[in-house]
């Protein structure tokens, strides 16, 4: 079902500069796949533990860049290393580090958003991944296409599906 | 099919249910907060085979410690072209000159010192480490917390918050400031600028009137 999209010739600069060391550029590419790494780790782990979780995934990926070949396959690479992350975190079974303080402009989230978000995650991996790239991250579909190689197919097919399978957990949008 | 839209592109209204679930489920949203990355050290491996490099190593910080002054030692560790790193106390002045240097703490971050600057290092306090840019160009990749770094220029304090940004002051006080990363705060006194990433002129007068003129977009 994956298909690696041609990347954005600026993205694909982007890495063979931060490969080079160039750390405006890394934090550059930080930027651009924050959102979907984010919503990759909370697809897995706890919400208090997906934000300590970039640091490691982005650390890796910075230690590990000069080894990717092809910047083209950094979208995939990325992913890869943030699903192994979470899988790995999990198989630890570290402590759960307590929730931090919240940025000041930001709403805390409430009970209900993670019983949602805990809903979510006992759905199959592609639909609950496309669920919080949508709904917690914010993006949309031909974003999460472009981000994630799926293609638009794939990612309205998982969004559908997902969602109905979210209204029957919810018990319908009439419960909502 | 106005709902698989909404979901697809937010092109229509949104259903209630997906509005209410979009509404309770931001803020588990990625907080966009930069993570606190050390560069990675190639070949610090071998280190921990060598146990008498270690010891070297620690005696070579017992002499230091032995040798310390009555200023205090800072967290920066500054490292000369082809020289070990050493300890940098406050107070000290860093000069150039024809070649480049690098600051790096751990609890605050790194600065790389061009050719030809001078800078300062004043007060390095639990709650705010500072330095002061008397010309020159540093650049300055800062994973201490907001506000807890700050340089002083002629014309203002630069004080970080959260980020990664190239500042040089000229001979003539005039100066220039790349934001990269994050939000730089300039500030005087009451006065304060917040200047977000782009490449920015800035120009000195007469303190307190700084003014700004964007390069480019």
């Amino acid at each position: 079902v994956l298909t690696i999209i041609e990347p954005k010739l600026q993205e694909a600069a982007l890495v063979r500069a931060a490969q080079s060391g160039d750390r405006a550029a890394f934090g550059a590419l930080y930027q651009e796949y924050g959102r979907l790494i984010h919503g990759i780790l909370l697809a897995h782990v706890a919400y208090q533990d997906a934000e300590d979780l970039m640091q490691d995934v982005f650390m890796k990926a910075l230690k590990q860049l000069p080894a990717l070949r092809e910047p083209a396959a950094f979208a995939g690479w990325l992913i890869a290393i943030a699903r192994r992350t979470a899988t790995d975190y999990l198989r630890t079974q570290k402590t759960t580090i307590p929730l931090g303080q919240f940025c000041e402009e930001r709403r805390a989230p409430e009970g209900e958003a993670f019983a949602v978000l805990a809903i979510i995650q006992r759905l199959p991996e592609s639909y609950r991944e496309t669920l919080i790239f949508r709904l917690v991250e914010g993006m949309t579909g031909p974003e999460i296409a472009a981000r994630t190689g799926l293609t638009p197919d794939s990612v309205r097919v998982n969004l559908c599906r997902g969602m109905k399978l979210l209204r029957d957990q919810l018990g319908g949008p009439a419960k909502l | 099919m106005s709902d698989e839209d909404y979901l697809w592109d937010k092109s229509s209204e949104p259903p209630a249910d997906v509005a209410y679930l979009e509404h309770i489920l931001e803020p588990l949203q990625w907080s966009g907060r930069k993570p606190h990355l050390h560069r990675a050290r190639a070949g610090t491996w071998w280190l921990a085979k060598r146990p008498w490099l270690i010891a070297a190593a620690a005696l070579v910080l017992l002499g230091l410690l032995l040798q310390r002054e009555r200023t205090p030692v800072t967290s920066w560790q500054l490292s000369l072209a082809g020289q070990n790193p050493s300890s940098v106390r406050s107070g000290q002045v860093i000069e150039t000159g024809q070649t480049s240097a690098t600051m790096e703490s751990e609890s605050i971050g790194e600065v790389e010192i061009d050719p030809h600057s001078r800078l300062r290092l004043l007060a390095t306090k639990r709650d705010r480490h500072s330095l002061a840019l008397d010309h020159g160009t540093i650049h300055a990749y800062i994973w201490a917390p907001p506000t807890k770094f700050v340089v002083d220029t002629p014309a203002a304090n630069a004080v970080d918050l959260g980020c990664q940004y190239t500042l040089s002051v000229a001979n003539d006080g005039k100066g220039f400031l790349s934001v990269e990363l994050g939000w730089v705060a300039f500030q005087w006194k009451t006065i304060e600028s917040f200047i977000q990433p782009a490449p920015l002129a800035w120009v000195t007068g007469r303190i307190p009137r700084i003014s700004w003129t964007r390069l480019r977009p």
